[in-house]
């Protein structure tokens, strides 16, 4: 191949620099070892739909490593849910609550009688056609809480889990999206 | 379609201030190369390097129309979750997967006996102004597509895109404006984060340098060895503040080497008596951002072998291992631009790999007297014994192209004969006819006869069926993974010797192409002298750029 640089016309010169940008950049970029693993979204998507779940620490990590993380699970989240749930009216005063709605259920969290450090989780569902197996809490921070729930008796689900475990807190916590899977 | 800026305008100047490396860009390419969903690796190192060129060149339009298809299929096969199910379920995205998990999925929806048909390759979308078809084979591409505007752009900004795009009309026309809209947002977020500007300052200070020492008037042939090493030498730099490490010679010979590339681009296009536009609007600097792909890919083409290997089906049999991968690494990288430069591979081989050392010691805090010592290059390796290693690596490709080949004889797969000319070209097949004609009605039965006749100096001839003689003594010799009897008779083993056979080759004649170059411009008789007089030139400046005296 022949020609000179001077030859070259602005076209030309224009696809050179452009060529050998491009060039270069690729070499650049996805060479560097990232600060920390951070889950694919396909993973995150086998991690919702339970077919592959991510160890609960290396999600916690990742949460906090990268807080964008949570926008993309709630958005799975919903997308696989049978119903779900906003936060509540209640958010913005930081106030515990016992009861939450949702688009297809009512949750409740009744004290245990007798049993102070137990609380019954009451689901009334709309319709009970799908039923669904699992409950997820996704907190603002943490990582999202998951329990297995009945069939449906007479359109209700209930469990009973301890008061202080991380899923009765979630639940109670305003700011936490809830899911029905 | 979106237009790359070509970086000689304003912007490019801007860029160039602000410039630096994203490790949000990083992050978001081997979150796609990590994926790994249980089974290894979801994305093959193929598709995440042509991932990786697409984002570079901003050549992502057309994959994004062709996504937007795909996503309408995969929300049609994927129930009740949608696209996700399809293109996320997918353990390992290779064809058959994508294959297997749509047809079984199609059974069941009533969508794919009326908009949507399976065709041999992929599946086919008729909307009511015109059909199109997305291939399995693309669809491994396409989902680590998805995989990487997830990750920079977030689930929100994509999955809304999509959700706009299966609530339009369902018509061919209306996918554009969709694919559009995440062109768009790719392309804001790559603006901030694309490495642009500091490749942009290599280009400069390259180009600079050319002009200062050569004359506005340097050709192809002006990028040349000298050229390399007096580039990397020179002491009057401006700081390399942004990461980039030109100091190590291997870097600049790699900048050199694509600056070939490209300038050839130009060089090609100019000797084009009716060359189309670059691009839509020149006054703004835009060049297209397919031309640059192809740039792109003939560059880096040469080094898809290696990463062949690496992928399935080949990765399931260890061809090469650690030492003889990174032994080839350069040379694949270079592709066709490695017997341009031959002394400058064979200097980074010897001088870049004691440069190597040589920064390691400094990071870890070596003494005073071991950096001297590496500095002085005492124990680098000479060109003479970088040469006995490409002779033993020639030898071992050798080797391990005439197993593949008996293990391909062995599988009764037809790609043997493709093997066996390949080792002896001058060998007379014509005979075989013969033996396809009178091996009965079966292709089955008929290509078996045909490998057997092979091995057999009869037919085939003493030069032919002496490399199957020699094949099969390869075979039983090697002891890697996959090589082995037992290995062997895996079902998927064919498929990896099939894949894994041509991709040796093609690296073996990399190889012999850079050794002849090398034969060529250092002749035997000359090595010790140069090497001698290199490793001054060398020691001066690992002294010069590391501040320690030999």
């Amino acid at each position: 191949m022949t020609g000179r640089w001077n030859d070259l016309g602005p076209d030309d010169r224009a696809l050179v620099e452009a060529s050998f940008v491009a060039l270069e950049t690729t070499a650049l970029i996805g060479t560097e070892a990232s600060a920390g693993a951070m889950p694919s979204p396909s993973a995150l998507w086998a991690h919702v739909t339970g077919v592959a779940v991510t160890p609960r620490t290396e999600l916690a990590a990742a949460l906090l490593r990268h807080p964008d993380l949570r926008v993309t699970l709630a958005g799975m989240l919903a997308r696989v849910s049978i119903a779900s749930g906003p936060r509540v009216a209640a958010a913005a005063t930081g106030q515990r609550v016992r009861e939450r709605s949702g688009d297809g259920f009512r949750l409740r969290l009744l004290p245990a009688r007798g049993a102070p450090d137990q609380t019954w989780i009451m689901i009334a569902l709309d319709t009970p056609n799908p039923a669904p197996t699992r409950l997820t809490v996704l907190p603002p921070d943490g990582v999202p809480e998951t329990a297995s729930l009945e069939a449906p008796v007479d359109g209700g689900v209930q469990l009973l889990a301890e008061t202080d475990s991380a899923l009765v807190r979630a639940l109670s916590d305003p700011t936490a999206l809830v899911f029905l899977l | 379609m979106r237009i790359v800026r070509a970086m000689d305008g304003v912007s490019a100047e801007q860029a160039a201030i602000d410039g630096g490396r994203s490790a949000a860009l990083d992050q978001a390419l081997r979150t796609v190369a990590e994926a790994d969903l249980g089974a290894g690796p979801k994305y093959s190192p193929l598709v995440v390097r042509d991932l990786t060129r697409t984002i570079s060149a901003r050549a992502y339009g057309k994959p994004l129309l062709e996504l937007m298809h795909l996503i309408r299929i995969a929300e049609a096969a994927g129930g009740r979750h949608g696209w996700p199910a399809i293109l996320f379920a997918v353990p390992v995205a290779r064809a058959a997967a994508f294959r297997g998990v749509i047809q079984k999925a199609s059974a069941g929806c009533r969508a794919f006996d009326v908009d949507f048909a399976l065709v041999e390759d992929g599946v086919e979308i008729a909307y009511p102004d015109g059909r199109f078809r997305v291939t399995y084979g693309r669809m491994a591409f396409l989902a680590a597509l998805v995989e990487f505007a997830i990750t920079a752009l977030g689930w929100r900004a994509v999955d809304g895109v999509f959700r706009g795009w299966l609530d339009d009309r369902f018509a061919l026309r209306a996918a554009g404006p969709h694919a559009n809209t995440l062109s768009r947002l790719l392309y804001d977020h790559l603006k901030d984060h694309l490495p642009t500007a500091q490749a942009l300052r290599s280009y400069r200070r390259l180009t600079r340098f050319l002009m200062a020492v050569r004359g506005d008037g340097f050709t192809l042939d002006d990028l040349d060895d000298a050229m390399v090493l007096a580039f990397w030498s020179r002491g009057d730099e401006e700081p390399d503040d942004d990461g980039g490490d030109i100091r190590t010679f291997r870097a600049a010979v790699e900048q050199v080497a694509r600056l070939r590339s490209a300038m050839r681009a130009g060089l090609e296009r100019r000797s084009v008596d009716s060359a189309v536009p670059i691009g839509g609007d020149r006054s703004a600097g835009e060049v297209d951002p397919d031309t640059l792909l192809g740039v792109l890919e003939a560059h880096d083409g040469p080094g898809d072998p290696l990463r062949q290997l690496a992928s399935p089906p080949a990765s399931t049999i260890k061809f090469l291992n650690g030492r003889e991968t990174d032994a080839l690494d350069l040379i694949a990288a270079l592709g066709a631009q490695g017997p341009a430069l031959p002394l400058s591979v064979l200097r980074v081989e010897t001088f870049g790999a004691a440069q190597g050392r040589l920064t390691q010691a400094i990071r870890r805090r070596a003494d005073a007297v071991e950096v001297a010592a590496l500095v002085g290059l005492a124990q680098c390796e000479s060109y003479g014994e970088r040469s006995e290693q490409w002779d033993r690596l020639d030898h071992q490709l050798h080797r391990l192209s005439l197993a593949a080949l008996a293990a391909l004889l062995e599988a009764g797969r037809a790609e043997a004969a493709v093997e066996l000319l390949a080792q002896a070209p001058d060998a007379d097949l014509s005979p075989l006819r013969g033996v396809a004609s009178g091996s009965g009605d079966g292709r089955v039965v008929a290509l078996g006869g045909i490998l057997a006749a092979l091995a057999d100096p009869d037919v085939v001839g003493g030069r032919a069926a002496e490399v199957v003689g020699q094949a099969r003594a390869a075979l039983r010799a090697i002891s890697r993974r996959g090589f082995s009897v037992e290995d062997r008779r895996d079902p998927a083993s064919g498929d990896g010797f099939a894949a894994g056979a041509p991709a040796v080759r093609a690296v073996r004649d990399l190889l012999n192409g850079l050794r002849r170059a090398v034969d060529t411009a250092l002749p035997l008789a000359e090595r010790d002298h140069r090497f001698e007089a290199d490793r001054t030139v060398f020691a001066a400046r690992f002294s010069a750029l590391y501040e320690a005296v030999p």
